[in-house]
């Protein structure tokens, strides 16, 4: 009964659902190693000295003519291999422990094996990441604009149908290890589904979409009582169609015939809420909000996501209880984040740097999101999509564990969102959404340096000139260039 | 045995007698031959020619060839260009708009591929000297929309008159080719997916159906009152669709007539590739703008000729510098060039970026081509117009040099054997 009761929720979730596309990439255009990291590539591993192709990403293109007919001529050898082993690296799988020296062994677009001693084909293309840290891209839980479009969809419309892969905030957003992102949702009527979560395939359409709508976008204000009668009584229809699908998929299961039960769409979205299906997204900050969001919780089965969640660390135990996970920015002072105008500039703050590590230590799920949740160059810069990792690291400095904080902007983020079949970890059998990092990921003075999404390179620091002029030899110690001239 | 030079002012006076005969629609046909020596003709078709005359009668190239070896009527006018060099005449696949009041944009998105560009053409003697200045002798203006947004209009300019100008003055073909626009959106996506699906369906339905009744079938759309000139494509689609709003779109699948479809970015590329590439007969030359670079691979590989500005563009995130001609001839798609802006009155300075693509690595030819034969493919008009051949429209340009060498002047238009701008007597 319980297999035919998941099933009926498949059934539930109708062709809406945007199904990614064809994931698939042409083995041909994959990343190779970097030159500069010859010595310590095993010997054991054949080389292949031919560069890749142009098409790996715009990044690569070459800017001289006789590089690009050298390729064109290229493009009539066989296929390169589908496997690409990054090797020699500090891996953080954030799923299970860190790995020394490690390899990531990629085929086509997933990856099929992560550990110490993997065996690499012969033929794989090899990145040597010695003295580099290894680790799934980050998944921005919240983010705005990375997808090239401002584009808000109504009806039948599709953000992804607007997507633009050649915008430039899409590669500032790689150029910070962000390879995923969940975007829109706002101004959706309450109890219907919006929003688009994507992956910054720069450069292609293929695999862009991971999911859209992404999820239910939900407001539950506590100065707007009929609202919350409202939505209190869809909810409580949800629960009796729930109830019902139950009854009737027992019937099937029994071979008995029975009539489906009909409901309106916000029900039956809700409904998919409460398996679990689809994340719900909804704002609380105080101690007020979030015990309102607790109540609904518990009285509807329903599981929550809050953003904001400032004063959450006061009440950890009660949000255990309520199946409710967080997502916080961990900089981001109450001032004007709360619904009661007597609290906006006056009265206790509610905020304090230990609130992640009390989630942590009450088992409630958190994520880390941006301040904002753009990629921007002006007046806010640290408190953008640019520094995500900066975010997650802020939590650690309030006691939060640090892999808990790394987790916060990968693997939490991806379960949050309901994607961690697809990214947030390195697994086997996820997508190869990986990041090379100069430093630790959480480092405030690293680098993402070379990114791959869906086992492509799609961002190289040192062919894009965001951050290529900024060379540090970080992989010898603290020194820099900066550094080195005081 | 080379005819004797005479004077320039009795050709102007026919030139003007014959600007008259243009107003009525007629062909332009000057009764007295007419001969241009040229230091070298660049043929276009074939290898430029040294020391060239092209003889002229009833505005047509009757002959091309060395002086030595050419007869030349004996009582040809013969306009001896001394040390200059003479092309064909530029055309333009899509302009805009001809001259400041003429704008043709209709807004918005819509689906209306019967929507005639002819009916807004609002010419301006301003915009025609434009076109002619920057040596455009035929300028396909296209409504700028999106979906399917009408058909465009092919003109050509003329001599000044003493009267305001008329469309008629300048027309040549009403309704030439199919203009299209399409932007990223999921409405627009769906239009083009459902649009070429139904023109798809038309298509198998009319070749399954049994042949007779086609001798009875009316012709697809009105005739425009003017007789139709030469250089307009051969026929159109002989049974209508149903939807007369499809019969342009069957047309452009049947290759009869040309489609130019704007694309609003790189990204519009990849977003329209896989829908373009479920219709493999539907091949309308595509401007992508700026982005172009991006998307070489793509268009190859639909096999659309492409229409594309000379200009150069740094990568945005490289500061590299990019040629995106050069891209796309050096992946063998046909490129059309037209000026940076498509606005007529804005097309200062085409000539130069020409030559800067020489200077930047694409062959001459190809530049050379980009302005002349390609479009005039594009167009379908490649039998009558764009290279200088034997029996082509005599619409010829003589320049003071190498028309690819910055410093060389444009000297002298002439369409259908008539001049219509000399340097020497503009104001």
């Amino acid at each position: 009964v319980t297999r035919a009761w998941k099933i009926a929720v498949l059934v539930l979730a109708f062709a809406a659902d945007f199904q990614a596309q064809d994931p698939t990439p042409a083995p041909d255009s994959q990343p190779e190693s970097r030159p500069e990291s010859s010595e310590s590539s095993p010997a054991s591993r054949p080389r292949r000295g031919r560069r890749p192709r142009s098409e790996t990403g715009p990044t690569t293109r070459p800017d001289s003519r006789a590089e690009s007919r050298a390729e064109a001529r290229a493009e009539s050898k066989p296929a390169e291999s589908p496997f690409l082993a990054i090797v020699n690296g500090t891996i953080h799988t954030v799923s299970g422990p860190v790995i020394r020296q490690g390899t990531v062994l990629v085929k086509n677009d997933k990856i099929v094996q992560v550990g110490r001693n993997v065996q690499v084909p012969a033929d794989a293309r090899v990145l040597d990441a010695s003295n580099k840290h290894v680790g799934p891209g980050f998944v921005a839980v919240r983010s705005f604009g990375t997808f090239g479009t401002s584009f808000t969809p109504r009806g039948e419309e599709k953000m992804a149908d607007a997507a633009n892969p050649f915008s430039q905030t899409m590669l500032m957003a790689l150029s910070s290890g962000i390879t995923s992102g969940c975007e829109g949702g706002t101004f959706v009527p309450q109890g219907q589904l919006g929003g688009f979560i994507g992956k910054h395939t720069y450069g292609t359409l293929d695999g862009l979409g991971i999911r859209e709508p992404a999820g239910m976008f939900l407001q539950y204000s506590a100065g707007d009582m009929s609202q919350r009668q409202q939505t209190r009584e869809t909810l409580q229809k949800a629960v009796e169609h729930r109830a019902k699908l139950k009854a009737w998929y027992a019937e099937l299961a029994a071979g008995r015939t029975a009539k489906a039960p009909t409901a309106d769409e916000a029900v039956k979205n809700f409904v998919r809420v409460m398996e679990g299906e689809l994340p719900c997204f909804i704002a609380g900050n105080t101690a007020t909000e979030l015990e309102g969001l607790a109540e609904l919780s518990l009285d509807f089965d329903l599981p929550l996501v809050v953003v904001g969640a400032t004063e959450a660390w006061t009440m950890t135990g009660r949000l255990a209880r309520a199946k409710i996970s967080v997502i916080l920015s961990p900089r981001q002072r109450p001032q004007g984040i709360t619904n009661e105008p007597t609290r906006f500039y006056e009265g206790p703050s509610g905020w304090s740097i230990e609130n992640a590590a009390k989630l942590e230590g009450g088992g409630i799920p958190w994520a880390v999101q941006s301040l904002t949740p753009f990629v921007g160059t002006g007046g806010i810069a640290g408190r953008d999509l640019l520094q995500v990792n900066m975010d997650a690291a802020f939590t650690v400095r309030g006691g939060a564990s640090e892999d808990a904080a790394l987790r916060a902007v990968t693997l939490s983020a991806a379960e949050i969102l309901k994607i961690s079949d697809r990214v947030g970890s390195l697994d086997a059998g996820k997508d190869a959404d990986i990041v090379l990092f100069d430093l630790e990921p959480l480092d405030y003075r690293s680098f993402a340096e070379v990114v791959l999404v869906n086992g492509k390179t799609v961002y190289e620091k040192d062919k894009v000139s965001f951050f290529n002029h900024i060379q540090t030899d970080r992989s010898k110690g603290l020194k820099g260039r900066w550094w080195n001239e005081r | 045995m080379r005819p004797r030079p005479r004077t320039f002012r009795r050709l102007y006076a026919i030139v003007s007698a014959l600007a008259l005969a243009a107003v009525a629609g007629a062909q332009d046909a000057s009764p007295h031959p007419l001969a241009i020596r040229v230091k070298r003709a660049l043929t276009i078709s074939g290898d430029p020619i040294e020391d060239a005359v092209i003889v002229i009668e009833n505005g047509r190239i009757t002959a091309i060839g060395a002086q030595a070896s050419t007869d030349v009527p004996e009582e040809a006018d013969v306009i001896d260009g001394d040390g200059l060099w003479a092309t064909p005449g530029f055309i333009h696949p899509a302009a805009l708009a001809m001259g400041p009041s003429a704008a043709l944009e209709l807004g918005g998105r819509n689906n209306s591929a019967d929507r005639l560009a002819a009916d807004d053409l609002a010419p301006t003697w301003a915009g025609v000297k434009t076109l002619a200045k920057t040596g455009y002798t035929r300028a396909n203006v296209i409504v700028a929309s999106g979906g399917f947004a009408g058909q465009s209009v092919l003109i050509k300019p003329l001599k000044k008159l003493d009267r305001p100008i008329r469309p008629a003055d300048v027309l040549v073909t009403r309704e030439l080719g199919l203009c299209m626009g399409f932007e990223a959106h999921t409405t627009t996506k769906t239009l083009w997916r459902e649009t070429l699906a139904k023109v798809k369906k038309h298509r198998e339905d009319r070749a399954s159906a049994a042949r007779p009744r086609s001798e009875s079938a009316p012709a697809s759309r009105p005739e425009s009152a003017e007789s139709k000139p030469a250089d307009a494509p051969a026929t159109r689609a002989s049974e209508p669709a149903q939807d007369p709003k499809l019969t342009p779109i069957v047309d452009v699948f049947d290759g009869k007539m040309p489609g130019i479809l704007a694309l609003s970015s790189a990204a519009a590329v990849l977003h329209l590739f896989p829908i373009l590439q479920e219709h493999p007969d539907f091949k309308p030359a595509v401007m992508i703008g700026d982005e172009a670079w991006r998307v070489v691979d793509q268009v190859k590989k639909l096999g659309v000729p492409v229409i594309m500005q000379p200009n150069r563009v740094n990568r945005p995130d490289t500061s590299v510098e990019i040629v995106p001609v050069r891209d796309y001839v050096d992946a063998g798609v046909a490129v059309a060039l037209v000026p940076e802006v498509s606005f007529a009155q804005q097309y200062e300075g085409f000539p130069f970026h020409l030559a800067e693509l020489v200077r930047k690595g694409v062959s001459r030819d190809a530049v050379l081509r980009g302005v002349t034969l390609t479009p005039a493919e594009i167009l379908g008009i490649q039998k009558e117009v764009g290279s200088l051949e034997k029996g082509k429209a005599a619409d010829v340009l003589l320049w003071s040099g190498d028309p690819l060498a910055p410093g060389s002047e444009l000297v002298r238009v002439i369409v259908g054997g008539n001049t219509v701008l000399d340097a020497k007597e503009a104001p």
